[in-house]
């Protein structure tokens, strides 16, 4: 009742006031519908986590089964094999962490570059960079692979970090963003003061671009930890496999042994915790870099 | 064994590119030819040789080879599963002139890698005086050219599982022939229950079950592909199963062994599975239901074809740029033949039936609980391992094969066409397809 008051009393006008409360209900209807689609797994990963392979399937998905073995599940995951999980997931750490940032700062650098300075073919080293985005992932997999393999790169974790820490669509964000919000006047007046380029891009064009770095730290980190692809091609020995590949390995062990499936289902779910917690600890940012750019203009 | 002509073999190197071109490469292909023998490695030297397979615990198995056999020391690594990046893995490693010594291929694609010059002859290097420790039938699908490209690693002899208490409650037995199993099927029906599926997105039990009838899709016939999707033993199969889909017998909307069917086998819903050895590890993972399945004989076609069929199988193939073929073969002929690396096999990777008729492993001679104290292996599957036709073999196109027929299966069940008519059908674009490799084909 009393919502309803306050939003009459912002809407002055009656027929504008229904109109924002139907649209208010639609956009949360529709809202409410993607967050259950995307939840849903989630969810279901979670109860799936604690059952035994029997119970999987003979109870309801969506519910518990009447005993959990959530640590057990989860103990097995990390045990098995020596704790081969935990390698993998730290592998995925590694590649995922230290490819993210390295594409974040290599975005920055070249999209700063690219906004700031005017230099002769600027405009084609950008669109170059920007055809990139066009090309899916996958299709460079194969000739990466045997480029590698002529410098006997392959089946090492550089066969996974080096292309991890390209990212065209990260430069082509930096680069607008670096263009809105790091002035050219404040450049200027930090060169005055005797401040070299180096400087200036790591004190001011870092600090004015966290918001854009973290959206592509985020696409990169989410980008990598799920690539399957890449590492299938590059790598063949399992202690360099990151999660995608071990758990796809164990999921094909059930079509023979089917208590692959409780490693399976537990080791998704300890797998996803991550991306979580980033998501968690980055949103921040996130939230800040957007009303911090509303309010400039 | 099947003749592959030379003509024929040059065909496949122009071919090579294709399958190349299909992984996503533009070189691999290799001249055609015979590269030059590779000898044993001398008496001081250690040979390291990797095996790359999906199977777990393969590296248990190669420790009790390498405790043996200092001088040849086998690395087990754990690869992706064939159709799931596996084999994409190696045709790239191929194409950039590298890849294991060993890697596990299954018999339906052994064909594909020939396509792109990718495996070794083991006949030259001495694998026919191995060639009777192995099922005949085995060797006949590894077996091109006069040539032997594997070494048959396991495979799935079938039979009939089923729930006994289901089939007890209406005093029934399980069924001989194939006829009699449609009978069965409708006493099920009549108590709410469906006997079996049929599983129109994995098709390759309904290739197993027209091999049974005596089909054979594959034939090599001088220098050309004959495909053979339309004969008698097909469409009586066919049409078997299209009167079941039209009686509603069968179960249709259930995958083999999907979270769904285990929730119906385990309340009764679906009373059998005809399927491979290797499905009763799986079976067990149906919820309380120990005790109560068995294991029959496969149904017969009365008066014609062969007593069981095939599912799966696997083989060990020395790839092309294996520095050491000889050792490569010593192994793999160990590890699948020796009982000690069957058994080994079979404790720690769970492998399929065994491929050598002497030693069917020595844990599969005891009786199971769960199967109510049956010793089903030696009752039921060594008999039916006996029971194969010998005709049967693979082409390079298989996998398309499978998945296309299962397209034009999938429009059975909104009643478009008949079984009959999308084996007919898949007969034409299977022609098609080994026609777009670069090989002459044809329909019989």
């Amino acid at each position: 009742m009393s919502a309803k008051d306050r939003a009459g009393a912002r809407a002055a006008d009656p027929r504008q006031r229904r109109a924002n409360a139907g649209s208010t209900i639609l956009v949360t209807g529709i809202l409410v519908v993607v967050s259950v689609y995307f939840l849903v797994p989630a969810y279901w990963i979670v109860v799936a986590a604690t059952k035994t392979t029997e119970d999987l399937f003979t109870t309801n998905g969506f519910w518990f089964a009447p005993t959990t073995h959530l640590t057990e599940n989860v103990t097995r995951v990390l045990t098995y094999d020596d704790g081969i999980f935990l390698r993998w997931f730290a592998n995925s750490v590694l590649y995922a962490g230290i490819g993210g940032l390295v594409a974040t700062l290599f975005a920055a650098a070249g999209g700063y570059a690219l906004a700031k300075y005017a230099f002769r073919g600027r405009e084609a080293v950008y669109g170059l960079v920007l055809g990139g985005v066009l090309v899916p992932a996958t299709a460079t997999a194969l000739p990466l692979f045997l480029l590698f393999s002529e410098l006997g790169l392959t089946n090492s974790y550089w066969s996974v970090l080096i292309p991890s820490v390209v990212s065209p669509f990260g430069l082509f964000l930096c680069r607008i963003y670096a263009a809105a919000t790091v002035p050219d006047t404040v450049i200027e007046a930090a060169r005055i003061d005797g401040a070299g380029e180096m400087r200036i891009f790591a004190t001011l064009g870092l600090r004015a671009m966290v918001p854009a770095m973290v959206t592509v730290f985020l696409f990169q980190l989410v980008g990598i930890w799920n690539n399957y692809f890449l590492p299938l091609i590059m790598l063949a020995d399992p202690d360099l496999y990151p999660l995608t590949l071990g758990l796809n390995n164990w999921y094909a062990q059930v079509e023979r042994l089917p208590e692959f499936y409780e490693l399976t289902t537990g080791g998704v779910l300890v797998s996803t915790v991550p991306l979580v917690a980033a998501m968690f600890v980055l949103q921040r940012f996130w939230r800040g870099g957007f009303t911090e750019g509303a309010v400039k203009e | 064994m099947a003749r592959l002509s030379r003509r024929n073999l040059l065909r496949a190197g122009v071919g090579a590119g294709a399958v190349a071109a299909l992984a996503g490469c533009g070189t691999g292909a290799r001249p055609a030819g015979q590269p030059p023998l590779i000898p044993r490695a001398g008496p001081g030297e250690t040979v390291h040789l990797t095996y790359w397979s999906w199977l777990k615990d393969l590296q248990r198995v190669c420790d009790v080879w390498n405790a043996a056999h200092p001088r040849v020391q086998v690395e087990a690594v754990w690869s992706q599963p064939g159709n799931d990046g596996g084999y994409q893995s190696m045709f790239s490693a191929l194409a950039a002139g590298g890849g294991p010594d060993i890697a596990q291929i299954e018999m339906r694609q052994i064909p594909a890698f020939m396509l792109v010059n990718g495996l070794v002859d083991l006949s030259r290097y001495g694998f026919d005086r191995h060639a009777d420790k192995y099922d005949p039938t085995l060797v006949s699908q590894v077996g091109f050219n006069g040539g032997v490209y594997g070494a048959p690693q396991d495979s799935g002899p079938c039979a009939f599982f089923h729930r006994s208490d289901l089939l007890d409650e209406i005093g029934a037995e399980p069924p001989g022939t194939w006829q009699e199993w449609t009978d069965l099927s409708a006493e099920y029906r009549a108590a709410d229950r469906y006997l079996e599926c049929f599983y129109v997105s994995d098709t390759s039990l309904f290739a197993a079950i027209a091999a049974q009838a005596g089909a054979a899709w594959f034939q090599i016939d001088g220098d050309r592909w004959a495909v053979d999707l339309t004969d008698d033993a097909t469409m009586m199969v066919a049409e078997h199963f299209d009167r079941a889909i039209e009686r509603d017998l069968v179960e249709t909307s259930l995958g083999m062994f999907s979270p769904g069917w285990f929730a119906a086998a385990a309340d009764g819903r679906i009373g059998a599975i005809t399927c491979a050895s290797w499905a009763d590890a799986l079976i067990q993972g149906t919820g309380g239901t120990e005790g109560l399945w068995r294991v029959a004989p496969m149904p017969t076609w009365s008066g014609t074809g062969y007593g069981s069929t095939q599912l799966g199988g696997s083989t060990a193939a020395v790839l092309a740029n294996s520095a050491h073929p000889q050792e490569a073969l010593d192994f793999s002929v160990w590890m699948t033949t020796d009982p000690a690396g069957i058994d080994a096999m079979i404790e720690h990777s769970g492998i399929g039936w065994t491929p050598a008729p002497d030693h069917i492993g020595t844990r599969r001679r005891q009786a199971s609980e769960f199967f109510g104290g049956q010793r089903y292996n030696e009752e039921v599957f060594v008999p039916a391992s006996r029971r194969q036709n010998p005709d049967w073999i693979w082409s390079p196109v298989v996998q398309q094969v499978f998945d296309n027929l299962a397209d034009n299966f999938r429009r059975r069940l909104t009643g478009e066409i008949t079984l009959m008519e999308a084996c007919a059908r898949t007969e034409r674009d299977t022609v098609r397809m080994l026609r777009d490799k670069g090989l002459s084909a044809r329909s019989l």
